[in-house]
C-alpha cells in the first residue's frame, strides 16, 4: 500500500509563526487524484518551512508510485508500437516524472513537442 | 614583435608546453575575458576532463578522454534532465568513405577528397578547409569506433545493402545506425557504465561561467546543480536568463586538464537566432528544446571567438530535391512566389517561404503536386510516411481527387488557384516560367494537371546552427583577441564552427561531431594539468 514520506514535525520545534497552510494550499493547488487523498504539503515536501520547499525529484514520486517499471507496466498495451510514454522508443524507463508531470501547474506532453499525438494520447495528468 | 612570434611558436609546439607568461607581461592588448585567480575560489569539486553536453559529440569526447588515460577523472555534465541532446532524437545518418558496406556494393573509387569536394560545394567558400579535412578524412575511423562501442548499422537501408546515395553526395556512402541516434546514445552510455570506471555522467548541471586565469588558461567553471529547464516558455532561450529561471545551486568545479564544450546549437532560442536573421524569430525547430544560446554566450563571455553566427540550415520534412515537382502557393492569393527548384538551395526556398508567411499573418504556404509529381519523387518511402501522417509536425501530405477539394481544404479560392496553375502550366510548356524554374529538371512532371493531387503545408525548420566557437584542427577553442588556441579549452560538434559553411551537406553533422569528439577527448586528456 502507499507509504508516505515522513515529514511531520511538531510545531514547537520552530519558534517562528506557523505558516499559513490554508493559503498555500489555495495557491499551490493539487491535481484531482492527489486532492482526493487529502494530502498536506508536508506529505511530499521535506521539512516544515515552505520557504525551503524544493521541486520534487523522481524518487520522491516513486516512494508512492513504486518504480519506473511499475508505472510503465500500467500502459503496457502501448509497448508494441513503442509509444508508451513511460517506456518510449527514445527514453525507455529513464525519463524523470517532471519532464511531463507537474503538480501545481498544468502538465505538459514531451512527446507532443515533436510528434502529433492527438490520435494516441489524451490529456497528461 | 619578437616576443609575439616566440609566443606563437611556443603555442604551436602543441599541448603540454610549459606555462606561458601572463598576457599583461607581454604588453599585448587587453584580454577578452575577466581573469580569475584560482586561490579566490572555493572549489566544490574537481575533475581532469569536464565535458559539457551529453549528445554524440560529448559522449565520444568523454569516452576517448577516458580511454586515452585510464587515470583521468572524466565528468560529463548536461543541463537537461533528459540526456542525449539533439542526438537522442535524430536519425544520425552519416557519410562514410570506404566502409565495408560500400565495398560490398562494388564502390572502390570513393575518397575523402571526393567527400571534401561534395561538402565544399555546399559550403560555398565559408568553411575553413583544414577543419573540413579533419571531418572528411576521419569517417571510416568514426564508423569503426562506433561499431567497436556497440553501435550496429541498419541493413534495411538501400534495398538491403545498408548504404545509400543521398542528395549532394557523389557516391553511395551514407549509412544509418540501427535505431538512429537513440541507439547510438544508449550504446555509448552503456559502454561508459560497463567498460569505463572513470566516466561519470551528471544531469541538471547548468554551465554559468567558464573561468580562465590571468594566463588565459581555462581553470574551471561556475555551474548550477539541480537546474530545472522549463519547456513552458514561448522562447526557450528564456531559460538562460537567471531572472526568468533561477533554479539550481551555484558550485565551482576545478577542471585540471581540459574543458570540452559539446553543447550543440542554439536553434530553439528565438531571440538569439532572430537577432542574427530577422525572419528566424518565428521559424520552427525540431532540435531538442535545450538548444538555446546559454552555452555560446558563456563561451563568448570567456573570450572564445564566435564565427558563422548568421548561417543556419533549414530542414524540410521532405527531401529538398523533391520540392521541385510541385508549386508553392500563397493560400490567400493562389499565387506562386518562388522557383521551387532554386538549384536545390533549401536556404533560399526556406527563406522565401518564411518571408511570404510574414505577409499573411504567419499562415502556411501550400506545396501542391499532381500525380505525375508524386511518381517522380526520389524518396518514395518518405512520401508514403507523409501520406500516412507519420512524418512529424507539418510533415503530412494530403491527397485530393480534384483541385477544388484541395483548394477547399486549405481555404483557398478555387478560381484563383486554377488561374495560377494554368499560368504555370502554360509558361512551363515554353520553358518561360516567371520565376525561371528550368523545365529541364522536371522531366515528365512539368505541369500540374493529372489527378489525384497532393498537398502539404511546407515549412522550414531551423535544425542546424553552423555558427559557434571557432576551433583549430585539434579542436582547441580560439581566443577572440589573440587569435591563438585557448589552453585547456576544446569545442566539438554543432557547438563549434568552421567545418561547414553556407549549407551543411546532409549526413555530415555526425562526422563533425564524431571526428572532432575523438580529437577533443584525446587532446583534453593529454593536456598537462595546471593543478
Amino acid at each position: 500500500m502507499l507509504t508516505l514520506l515522513l515529514t511531520v514535525t511538531a510545531s514547537w520545534v520552530y519558534a517562528d509563526a506557523e505558516p499559513d497552510w490554508k493559503s498555500l494550499a489555495d495557491e499551490y493547488t493539487l491535481k484531482p487524484h492527489h486532492q482526493k487523498l487529502k494530502f498536506d504539503c508536508v506529505m511530499c515536501h521535506q521539512g516544515n518551512d515552505p520557504e525551503e520547499f524544493e521541486p520534487l525529484e523522481s524518487e520522491n514520486c516513486l516512494s508512492c508510485h513504486g518504480s519506473a517499471k511499475k508505472v510503465a507496466d500500467r500502459l503496457q498495451f502501448m509497448d508494441p508500437n513503442h509509444t508508451n510514454p513511460h517506456n518510449s522508443f527514445h527514453d525507455g524507463l529513464s525519463l524523470d516524472c517532471y519532464e511531463c508531470h507537474a503538480e501545481h501547474e498544468p502538465s505538459t506532453n514531451l512527446c507532443a513537442d515533436c510528434h502529433t499525438t492527438t490520435s494516441w494520447m489524451g490529456k497528461v495528468p | 614583435m619578437s616576443e609575439n612570434s616566440s609566443r606563437r611558436n611556443f603555442l604551436k609546439l602543441g599541448l603540454g608546453a610549459a606555462a606561458m607568461a601572463p598576457v599583461s607581461a607581454l604588453g599585448l592588448s587587453s584580454a577578452a575575458f575577466a581573469a580569475t585567480d584560482p586561490n579566490d575560489i572555493q572549489w566544490d569539486d574537481e575533475m581532469d576532463v569536464l565535458v559539457i553536453g551529453s549528445g554524440m559529440a560529448g559522449m565520444i569526447a568523454a569516452i576517448r578522454a577516458a580511454e586515452t588515460d585510464a587515470s583521468a577523472k572524466v565528468v560529463v555534465a548536461d543541463k537537461m534532465s533528459r540526456l542525449g541532446g539533439s542526438s537522442l532524437i535524430s536519425g544520425l545518418n552519416m557519410a562514410v568513405v570506404g566502409s565495408d558496406l560500400q565495398k560490398n556494393i562494388g564502390i572502390t573509387d570513393d575518397s575523402w577528397e571526393l567527400l571534401l569536394k561534395d561538402i565544399e560545394r555546399e559550403a560555398k567558400g565559408y568553411n575553413h578547409r583544414e577543419l573540413t579535412e579533419v571531418a572528411a578524412k576521419g569517417t571510416l575511423k568514426l564508423y569503426n569506433f562506433l561499431k567497436d562501442h556497440g553501435v550496429e548499422y541498419d541493413m534495411s537501408i538501400g534495398g538491403g545493402t545498408g548504404v545509400k546515395k543521398l542528395g549532394g553526395h557523389s557516391r553511395a556512402r551514407c549509412v544509418w545506425p540501427q535505431g538512429g541516434g537513440t541507439e547510438v546514445i544508449k550504446k555509448l552510455q552503456g559502454y561508459c557504465k560497463t567498460q569505463l570506471t572513470n566516466v561519470e555522467i551528471r544531469k541538471k548541471i547548468l554551465l554559468d561561467e567558464i573561468l580562465r586565469n590571468d594566463e588565459g588558461r581555462v581553470i574551471g567553471v561556475k555551474v548550477r546543480e539541480k537546474y530545472r529547464f522549463s519547456r513552458k516558455h514561448d522562447d526557450l532561450g528564456d531559460n538562460d536568463n537567471p531572472e526568468l529561471n533561477s533554479s539550481g545551486k551555484v558550485k565551482y568545479y576545478k577542471v585540471k586538464r581540459g574543458l570540452v564544450m559539446a553543447t550543440g546549437g542554439y536553434n530553439q532560442d528565438r531571440k538569439f537566432r532572430g537577432d542574427e536573421v530577422g525572419t528566424m524569430y518565428n521559424a520552427a525547430s525540431t532540435t531538442q528544446p535545450g538548444a538555446t544560446g546559454g552555452a555560446i554566450k558563456a563561451m563568448i563571455s570567456a573570450g572564445f571567438k564566435p564565427i558563422h553566427m548568421t548561417l543556419f540550415r533549414f530542414a524540410f520534412p521532405i527531401p529538398t530535391e523533391d520540392i521541385r515537382w510541385g508549386i508553392l502557393v500563397n493560400p490567400r492569393t493562389g499565387e506562386r512566389f518562388v522557383d521551387e527548384y532554386n538549384n536545390n538551395d533549401r536556404q533560399a526556398i526556406g527563406m522565401a517561404i518564411l518571408e511570404e508567411r510574414r505577409h499573411i499573418d504567419g499562415e502556411h504556404t501550400v506545396l501542391i503536386y499532381d500525380q505525375k509529381g508524386a511518381e517522380h519523387y526520389h524518396d518514395q518511402q518518405r512520401f508514403h510516411l507523409s501520406l500516412d501522417g507519420k512524418n512529424g509536425i507539418n510533415g503530412t501530405i494530403w491527397k485530393f481527387d480534384t483541385l477544388e477539394a484541395l483548394a477547399d481544404n486549405f481555404k483557398m479560392n478555387t478560381n484563383l488557384l486554377k488561374a495560377n496553375v494554368d499560368k504555370y502550366n502554360k509558361n512551363m510548356a515554353q520553358d518561360q516560367d516567371e520565376f525561371h524554374k528550368p523545365k529541364g529538371v522536371l522531366k515528365g512532371a512539368s505541369s500540374i494537371s493529372q489527378a489525384p493531387y497532393y498537398a502539404m503545408q511546407l515549412n522550414p525548420r531551423y535544425n542546424y546552427a553552423q555558427g559557434g566557437a571557432m576551433i583549430s584542427p585539434r579542436a582547441e577553442a580560439i581566443d577572440v583577441v589573440t587569435g591563438e588556441p585557448i589552453k585547456g579549452a576544446f569545442v566539438c560538434g554543432e557547438a563549434s564552427a568552421g567545418t561547414y559553411g553556407y549549407i551543411r551537406l546532409t549526413a555530415c553533422s555526425t562526422i563533425d561531431c564524431g571526428t572532432f569528439g575523438i580529437v577533443a577527448g584525446e587532446n583534453a586528456a593529454k593536456t598537462i594539468p595546471w593543478a
